[in-house]
């Protein structure tokens, strides 16, 4: 044999490893870990040079970044909720205070959305001077037909001032 | 005074059927509901690999122009996307079943690259090795 037979062999093996791997690439699923993610953006749509102050009863300017790896449509809701340090949601709760504004859409698998939103600023509580904006991601449940909390949510702390000042 | 009485009642049940009557049209509720049932839909044409973009591309349009007032429009818009479902789930099997062909073909062909190269490899060696060597002269021989 002109083709030396341990050649041929390491040849094999090299081959019949990559056509293994191959084929696993071709039958793994689309997606293994689904998941959604939400991110909170300055006026522009970028990160960085967030408000740190706000004047009360005033309205700030911020961008929401919205993205699905759930392999399958979403219908989505962004919930804008005030609240402080003590009452951000959780990876299993929502936060407990009143929802104040609400976005929808609908996302393709791999899609992301980006939006400005216009969001009221008022303290919390009577007297507070730190207010925590809250932005929690619900989607619909289709089997349910009823929405549910994803367990992310974005928030920004912002120091109250009166109007003058800011 | 009798006829004042009738009009103000039937202003008073015509007043508190308006709402009612837009609720049930379009309220919030109603829109995660149509939009809900549509997304289910969607999800299975996507599972069975049917292109989907332009239909969530119209669906966004509808939420958007709903929540901007234009509630009619809206509603328009849903009403085709369900007509456009509706019309892409008779396909939905057959394109299934060529995108299931297509990956196992696939399958089966990385799979089948060890065998060919186990018959071919050698053959195509040997070709080589002799067409490399196709203008040789051999020399000498028995003296």
């Amino acid at each position: 044999m002109i083709l030396d037979e341990e050649v041929l062999a390491v040849v094999l093996a090299v081959t019949v490893v990559a056509s293994v791997l191959g084929a696993a690439l071709i039958l793994r699923p689309e997606v293994v870990e689904p998941f959604t993610a939400i991110a909170l953006l300055n006026e522009e749509c970028k990160m960085g040079d967030y408000p740190r102050h706000a004047a009360e009863g005033s309205n700030l300017t911020l961008c929401i970044y919205v993205y699905n790896h759930m392999g399958k449509p979403v219908y989505y809701m962004v919930v804008y909720k005030l609240g402080s340090a003590e009452t951000l949601p959780t990876n299993t709760t929502p936060s407990p205070q009143k929802p104040l504004a609400s976005w929808r859409g609908v996302l393709g698998h791999g899609e992301n959305a980006t939006f400005l939103v216009e969001v009221p600023v008022r303290a919390p509580s009577p007297g507070a001077v730190n207010a925590t904006l809250i932005f929690e991601l619900w989607i619909y449940d289709t089997s349910t037909s009823s929405w549910s909390y994803t367990g992310r949510w974005a928030h920004l702390h912002v120091q109250l001032v009166s109007a003058q000042r800011a | 005074m009798k006829h004042a009485y009738w009009i103000a009642l039937l202003l008073l049940v015509f007043c508190s059927l308006i709402p009612v009557a837009v609720g049930e049209n379009l309220g919030g509720e109603e829109l995660d509901a149509r939009v809900g049932k549509l997304l289910k839909d969607l999800e299975e044409l996507y599972s069975k690999g049917v292109g989907i973009e332009g239909l969530v591309k119209e669906l966004n349009k509808a939420i958007d122009l709903y929540y901007n007032g234009s509630r009619d429009e809206a509603l328009e818009v849903i009403n085709n996307i369900e007509k456009e479902v509706q019309a892409l789930k008779s396909v939905a099997d057959r394109v299934a079943l060529e995108k299931a062909l297509i990956k196992y073909a696939s399958v089966a062909a990385a799979l089948s690259i060890p065998l060919v190269v186990y018959f071919a490899l050698p053959r195509l060696y040997l070709y080589l090795w002799y067409y490399t060597r196709r203008k040789w002269i051999v020399e000498g021989g028995r003296e």
